[in-house]
């Protein structure tokens, strides 16, 4: 139980969370600065989260910024943007408040928008200017779990990178909420890892999680598995069919590449949505389903929309404004490690590495005894019954040299590949000088990342230059020089064994690379406060 | 057609704030408690959440205000601005012109059985067009002021 201040002209918001929120207490409304700021001192420091309003209809004299020679234009933009003043004031006197605007940034008009920006890490928006109360419930929760330090780790998507952070942070407060969630996000950036153990647990529901890739379905095919199918509908329907709504009900429904969807399918979609029924194609009667429905895309839907190959009332409906973009791997360099060691924890599981390590445990008068990860510097000590993957520095070097054009999906193949070559030569005969290390050599990842040239066309990197016209073709050419090695520096953040990976394929040539960064200009000690 | 339109409302009706209106004042609240329903909610659930929704649209205390004025004014300034014909506009006035009626049955308290389970998907519904209809017009005012 949380004790809410609410500050807003409406009662509203207030009746709303008194019915469907009787878990916590509730203070006002407020009607305006001044009483709310009477309702916090008097709680003497029991208001535990405040719930703020935007848009005031209250008389101007009521109204923080008023000026009696205002015209009446002047004072309806006071109450369009009373919420943000009030915010102000609370900011000023009472710092470490939460405080949540109850509107979604989106909504917001520019300028106004401009003003909330400036707002500080204790100040959150909706995730959709409607409020829905799952959704609500979940973001209060969440606020104040963060507020007493108590941030909940999620187990599928990993790390410490800030934009995971905050993707984390709001996918678990969209997952409570009955409006769909769109994912964006490259291929391989663990849209459908996401929608399974991260989204689907956090929605409260009891029911199934049923994933669809329409990617890989012919178009007069989708219906039928979407919504189902009467026995006779089309040749070769013998039986009744239960399409993926009704299988979900009760759970979460994922329909990835939902770009694909065909436009029939697009009409059953919005259907079902507006109605939450479904009726099987070739029969009359409606079925009810309860769906969180979870759409990913790795198109621009909203020029899909323009071209008019997607439905735009349907678009509008999957709840685009509160859309989550995924970063891509290579955004998220901070987590290689963790990334590294998970992925390598699941394909040392699966059968066929499995085997190989108890094959390799075996040789090494090892068996029935544990596997440990090792990453980074040095050589594990030796102990009893434990068999050591090491991942050496320089194999870690090798991974964040690399684009991963493929994501996460590229990054656990290539280090369950290497995994697999590196037991597969400790198979065949031991490598080292120790039976109980089987070492990741960075030359098996420099293998593995080759990539193969298509004759005609040219691979590799894009990094972007700006050209700027200068005295001599080798002044101009120095320049454009000088812009990619600092960018690669910063994104590798400093490592020149990265950098010589990407420039060179040689992790080993960092005093080459550093000797032309030097000779460019560029100074370390000038560019460190650009590092995260 | 565009251009006629433009003109017209620059002369007669604040576009932005009839913007504001629609998203604020009727998109927001008109199913303001209906969305945050499970889909097999008690009736007695409905008759309260819908009251409150339609029957007590914007509340300041014991200043209540109805759907039916919340729509009036802004149903008036559509008509005065030249909008009232566009298809989004003719979309929303149908719905409201539903959602207004349920809210008249509730009152009299003759809205029940399918009628009442029915009422949440028109009142959503209605959100939906006039959230689309803020939208529009944004768009309006983007286009004639640049």
């Amino acid at each position: 139980m949380a004790d809410l201040l609410l500050i807003d002209d409406q009662d509203r918001l207030h009746d709303l969370l008194a019915r469907f929120m009787p878990e916590h207490r509730l203070m006002g409304p407020a009607r305006s600065w001044d009483e709310a700021r009477d309702l916090i001192e008097g709680a003497r420091g029991r208001v535990d989260l405040v719930l703020l309003d935007v848009h005031f209809d209250r008389p101007g004299h009521e109204l923080l910024g008023f000026d009696p020679a205002m015209s009446q234009a002047q004072i309806q933009s006071l109450q369009r943007r009373q919420g943000l003043l009030i915010l102000r004031q609370l900011r000023r006197r009472f710092r470490d408040l939460p405080v949540i605007l109850t509107t979604a940034r989106e909504e917001l008009s520019p300028g106004l928008d401009t003003e909330a920006s400036q707002a500080d890490e204790t100040t959150y928006f909706l995730d959709h200017d409607d409020i829905d109360v799952r959704s609500l419930k979940a973001q209060i929760s969440r606020i104040l779990q963060a507020r007493d330090g108590r941030e909940i780790e999620g187990p599928i998507y990993w790390g410490r990178d800030l934009a995971v952070q905050r993707l984390r942070q709001r996918l678990g407060v969209l997952a409570r909420g009955r409006l769909p969630i769109m994912l964006f996000g490259a291929t391989g950036t663990g849209k459908s890892l996401l929608a399974r153990h991260f989204v689907h647990p956090r929605t409260g529901r009891s029911g199934r999680f049923v994933s669809v890739d329409l990617s890989t379905m012919p178009a007069d095919l989708m219906a039928a598995h979407l919504f189902g199918a009467a026995r006779g509908a089309y040749t070769g329907a013998v039986a009744d069919r239960v399409g993926a709504f009704e299988a979900a009900s009760g759970g979460t429904l994922f329909l990835d590449e939902i770009g694909n969807l065909s436009l029939d399918a697009q009409k059953l979609l919005l259907t079902v949505l507006q109605e939450g029924r479904v009726t099987r194609i070739g029969d009359l009667k409606e079925r009810p389903v309860d769906v969180k429905l979870v759409v990913a895309t790795c198109e621009d839907l909203a020029a899909k929309v323009e071209k008019g190959t997607f439905r735009a009332d349907l678009y509008m409906r999957l709840n685009p404004a509160a859309a989550v973009s995924l970063p891509t791997l290579a955004e998220r360099s901070i987590d290689y490690g963790s990334l590294l060691r998970h992925s390598l924890e699941h394909a040392l599981s699966r059968p066929g590495l499995a085997d190989l390590v108890r094959e390799v445990a075996e040789q090494a008068d090892l068996s029935g005894g544990q596997v440990q990860i090792h990453t980074g510097g040095g050589v594990p000590e030796s102990r009893p019954e434990t068999l050591w993957i090491l991942w050496p520095e320089r194999s870690m070097r090798a991974l964040r040299g690399h684009s991963w054009p493929g994501n996460l999906r590229e990054f656990s193949m290539a280090v369950e590949n290497a995994a697999l070559v590196a037991l597969a030569e400790a198979a065949s005969a031991v490598v080292g000088d120790r039976a109980d290390v089987v070492q990741v050599r960075p030359r098996i990842l420099q293998e593995l990342l080759q990539v193969p040239r298509s004759t005609g066309e040219r691979s590799g990197r894009v990094i972007p230059v700006v050209l700027q016209p200068s005295s001599s073709l080798n002044k101009v050419s120095q320049d454009c020089e000088r812009q990619y090695f600092h960018r690669l520096w910063v994104e590798h953040q400093g490592d020149f064994s990265a950098m010589a990976q990407v420039l060179l394929g040689d992790p080993d040539a960092a005093r080459k690379v550093q000797l032309r960064f030097n000779q460019l200009g560029l100074k370390v000690r000038d560019l460190k406060g650009e590092l995260p | 057609m565009a251009t006629s339109v433009q003109t017209q409302t620059a002369e007669s009706v604040d576009l932005r704030e009839l913007a504001d209106q629609l998203r604020h004042d009727l998109a927001r609240y008109v199913a303001f408690q209906t969305r945050c329903l499970e889909p097999d909610s008690p009736e007695s659930l409905l008759v309260e959440v819908l009251s409150d929704d339609l029957l007590r649209t914007r509340r300041q205390g014991e200043q209540v205000v109805d759907i039916a004025q919340v729509w009036a004014p802004i149903e008036l300034a559509l008509d005065r601005a030249g909008l009232a014909e566009l298809p989004w506009a003719s979309a929303l006035r149908a719905t409201m012109t539903e959602v207004v009626a349920l809210s008249r049955a509730l009152r009299a308290g003759q809205l029940s059985g399918q009628a009442l389970r029915r009422a949440p998907a028109r009142v959503l519904s209605a959100a939906d067009l006039a959230r689309e209809a803020a939208v529009n017009l944004r768009d309006l005012v983007e286009r004639e002021h640049g």
